[in-house]
């Protein structure tokens, strides 16, 4: 690597160091932690690569599960992929329960049947609670996408009630249709 | 760097985006809006129109307006469960071979999905 190219890392730090400082980090100024210098300062022997992993390096690259601290709205994110990967199969189901419909009478009576044993009744039931549940966080994404609700006391608040609205949503839906 | 004849416009040329993500974005989002309005709307007009007997769906279902909206929640669930699931594939898988198969899986599932709900819908509507 350049010594341009390691100059450009040196600029993340408060104050840039000369030429000089770049190759001999124990002139580095006195007012920067220990654990900026592991992360930007590229002692003589690491110079050269940059890139190659450093398991020194702890520098937050993505919200890795194992890592991150859960908050509501890294976990609002994740049920959002989550439910989607769920509604792939509900749309598998949906089209089944159309085919079988259009199959006649016999046919649809047997998925039905399918459906609405306790196993089928559960999954129909997750999969009920993640529509609702993506389609009220799809909305808090909407808002997002008009520039609105990003405060951090508002996003935390829109995750508590997209989570709250999925499972009350399954509830409801599940006992609208055995109800009515 | 700064030694180089390139302009830095030259230098960054081809290494920018795909040029097709924002294409995706605003389907993606033009798709949801759609979904926001078909999905509850399915969901209730079943649950309050029919008590999920085969004679009471069909029979839901030979309406136009019933037909056309349950095509148009199903066509659009797919597309935008296609723009999903690629967003997922591509996050997660590498290989370019493993991709590439997940890609063309991805395209084949909605698009026989699409064929067999679109015949079914069309033959229940017409009560053939």
């Amino acid at each position: 690597m350049s010594l341009k190219r390691v100059k450009r890392f040196e600029r993340l730090i408060p104050s840039p160091p000369t030429a000089d400082q770049v190759h001999n980090p124990q002139h580095m100024p006195s007012n920067i932690d220990d654990s900026a210098r592991r992360d930007h300062t590229p002692s003589p022997e690491v110079g050269i690569e940059m890139t190659s992993s450093n398991s020194d390096d702890k520098r937050p690259l993505s919200p890795h599960l194992g890592i991150w601290r859960w908050h509501v709205t890294m976990a609002t994110s994740i049920f959002h992929r989550a439910s989607g990967v769920a509604l792939y199969v509900g749309a598998l189901i949906l089209t089944a329960w159309l085919a079988a419909l259009a199959g006649g009478g016999q046919s649809y009576g047997a998925f039905m049947g399918v459906l609405q044993n306790p196993l089928g009744l559960l999954v129909l039931f997750g999969i009920t609670t993640a529509a609702c549940y993506h389609l009220a966080n799809g909305i808090r994404h909407l808002v997002w996408d008009a520039g609105k609700g990003f405060a951090p006391k508002t996003s935390n608040a829109s995750g508590w009630a997209t989570i709250i609205f999925g499972a009350l949503g399954g509830v409801t839906v599940f006992a609208l249709a055995f109800l009515v | 760097m700064t030694n180089s004849l390139r302009t830095p416009l030259s230098r960054a040329r081809g290494l920018g985006s795909a040029k097709s993500g924002v294409g995706h974005f605003i389907q993606q989002r033009a798709s949801a809006m759609f979904l926001a309005a078909l999905l509850p709307w399915f969901a209730l007009s079943l649950i309050i129109n029919t008590d999920g007997s085969f004679p009471s769906v069909a029979s839901w279902l030979a309406q136009s307006f019933n037909a056309a909206g349950t095509l148009l929640l199903v066509l659009t669930a797919l597309f935008h469960m296609r723009l999903g699931m690629q967003t997922i594939i591509e996050d997660y898988i590498q290989t370019p071979v493993a991709r590439t198969l997940a890609m063309l899986v991805n395209t084949a599932v909605p698009a026989i999905l699409a064929s067999v709900a679109a015949l079914s819908v069309a033959k229940v509507f017409v009560g053939a």
